[in-house]
């Protein structure tokens, strides 16, 4: 037979490991807890102001003239037309072409201002349009046209964006500049930017050469677009 | 004195020495003793609040970037590879990780804490939080993917922290060098005197490699999940 000798210290600690076994067993739980995250890259943009070139006098190209074509590989080419160029300091400089001529009257003059917002903070963005006077695209034109019975018509192109309020243009004009065409700016730290806008127009050739642009508003439009 | 037991059942084992321990180790004969053991299997823990980064934008990694989820804790300090992070702080501050061609932004101020509450313990006890995710200073997190099921596209969770104090102080309770813990990958906290307790969770998201090299994130809503375990 055998036996066993147990001491009262031994009893003591058997007794209490057989409580905290029955403790410890079923004394755990486990949950997934969620993460979530919402990537949303859309990203506005709105004008607060238009483009304002005053007003003017203009006539228009003879015939055989070269029609203004905008900026090319940085330097505008203004072809033999005459132009309007939109200044940020709001006035308007007016400047004869070969036989065209264009002069201004004053008015309302002013560079366009767009509110970026809803971005991401302190984040890069990049601008562009068809527009812009950039090192190494042909920008392209938009009509300008009267609101009258003739439908003259001027052509807006050569876009600058002044994208840190100091008075110049932020476009990539530079030798070496790789992102042609595009405008580089960073949004606040609440996610918002805003961004002023210049350009130009030019005198076209109206059918008849030099012909006295007609009296009466004249409006057009172009494409601004914000990405990251 | 000896206490000499002969051939007896394991229940007649146990009810002697219960009465020798009661007895002051006097033993005169065999009795029957109770035994009163208590199972606290209630200890239970739920989610009250998910956490969230708020809407972020996004670029992936480029190829050959390490990891294709930087994001391994180790040593405290999270190790991001070249990934772009945006890590939470336990007051839902949201702060950035510049990568190395990847890049991640917040269209957010703040992001929500996540809120686990325990219940069912016993009062005043300390208790421990495990998770693989947890950042402590000796072992390599891993990650949990966070992702819109739809593109692909995913960011890696890891980092975990948790503020465990009550009242929560919006302090890390994670584990460090300086603390001489002796648990790694596990975080404390002390249960009220009802047996409950609310802890705070946040952590930190890391870009991946994408379908192509610095791809930008799919606009969509990201979610996944943690694995958090408490036990006493």
């Amino acid at each position: 037979m055998n036996r066993r000798i147990l001491s009262p210290t031994n009893t003591l600690s058997l007794s209490l490991l057989l409580f905290l076994s029955g403790q410890g067993a079923l004394a755990t739980d486990t949950i997934n807890a969620t993460v979530g995250v919402t990537v949303d890259a859309t990203i506005a943009i709105s004008q607060t102001t238009g483009m304002r070139f005053g007003n003017f006098f203009m006539t228009g190209n003879d015939s055989s003239e070269t029609g203004g074509d905008g900026a090319l590989a940085a330097a505008r080419q203004a072809g033999d037309s005459a132009y309007l160029q939109l200044n940020w300091d709001d006035t308007v400089d007016a400047v004869d072409g070969l036989t065209a001529r264009a002069s201004t009257v004053g008015g309302t003059v002013g560079p366009a201002v767009f509110s970026i917002s809803g971005a991401a903070f302190n984040s890069p963005v990049r601008l562009t349009a068809p527009e812009l006077i950039d090192t190494d695209s042909t920008a392209g034109t938009q009509d300008v046209t009267s609101l009258g019975g003739l439908s003259h018509v001027m052509k807006f192109t050569d876009l600058e964006l002044d994208t840190d309020g100091i008075d110049d243009a932020e476009n990539n004009t530079g030798a070496g500049d790789t992102d042609a065409a595009t405008v580089h700016a960073v949004t606040d730290a609440s996610g918002n930017l805003t961004v002023r806008a210049i350009g130009r127009l030019y005198s076209t050739d109206l059918g008849t050469d030099n012909l006295l642009y007609e009296g009466g508003a004249y409006t057009g439009s172009y494409t601004l677009t914000v990405s990251y | 004195m000896k206490t000499v037991i002969t051939k007896v059942s394991a229940r007649q084992v146990l009810a002697s020495l219960l009465g020798l321990s009661l007895s002051s180790g006097l033993f005169a004969g065999a009795d029957t003793g109770t035994i009163d053991a208590n199972s606290v299997s209630a200890l239970a823990m739920s989610q009250s609040q998910g956490m969230l980064f708020g809407r972020v934008v996004a670029v992936g990694n480029a190829g050959g970037e390490i990891p294709a989820g930087g994001s391994l804790a180790l040593g405290i300090a999270p190790n991001p590879g070249n990934s772009a992070s945006i890590v939470m702080d336990l007051t839902g501050a949201l702060a950035l990780g510049v990568g190395l061609t990847a890049s991640i932004n917040n269209l957010d101020t703040t992001g929500t804490l996540g809120t686990i509450n325990v219940t069912g313990g016993e009062a005043n006890t300390v208790v421990r939080f495990s998770s693989p995710q947890m950042l402590d200073f000796d072992i390599e997190a891993s990650t949990a993917p966070i992702a819109d099921g739809v593109s692909g596209d995913v960011f890696h969770f890891t980092d975990l922290i948790m503020d465990t104090d009550t009242p929560l102080d919006g302090v890390m309770n994670n584990p460090t060098i300086s603390d001489g813990y002796c648990c790694v990958g596990t975080v404390e906290g002390t249960t009220d005197v009802s047996g409950n307790l609310t802890v705070t969770t946040a952590g930190r998201l890391y870009t991946v490699e994408l379908a192509a090299p610095n791809q930008t994130y799919t606009n969509a809503g990201y979610t996944g999940s943690y694995e958090l375990t408490v036990s006493y």
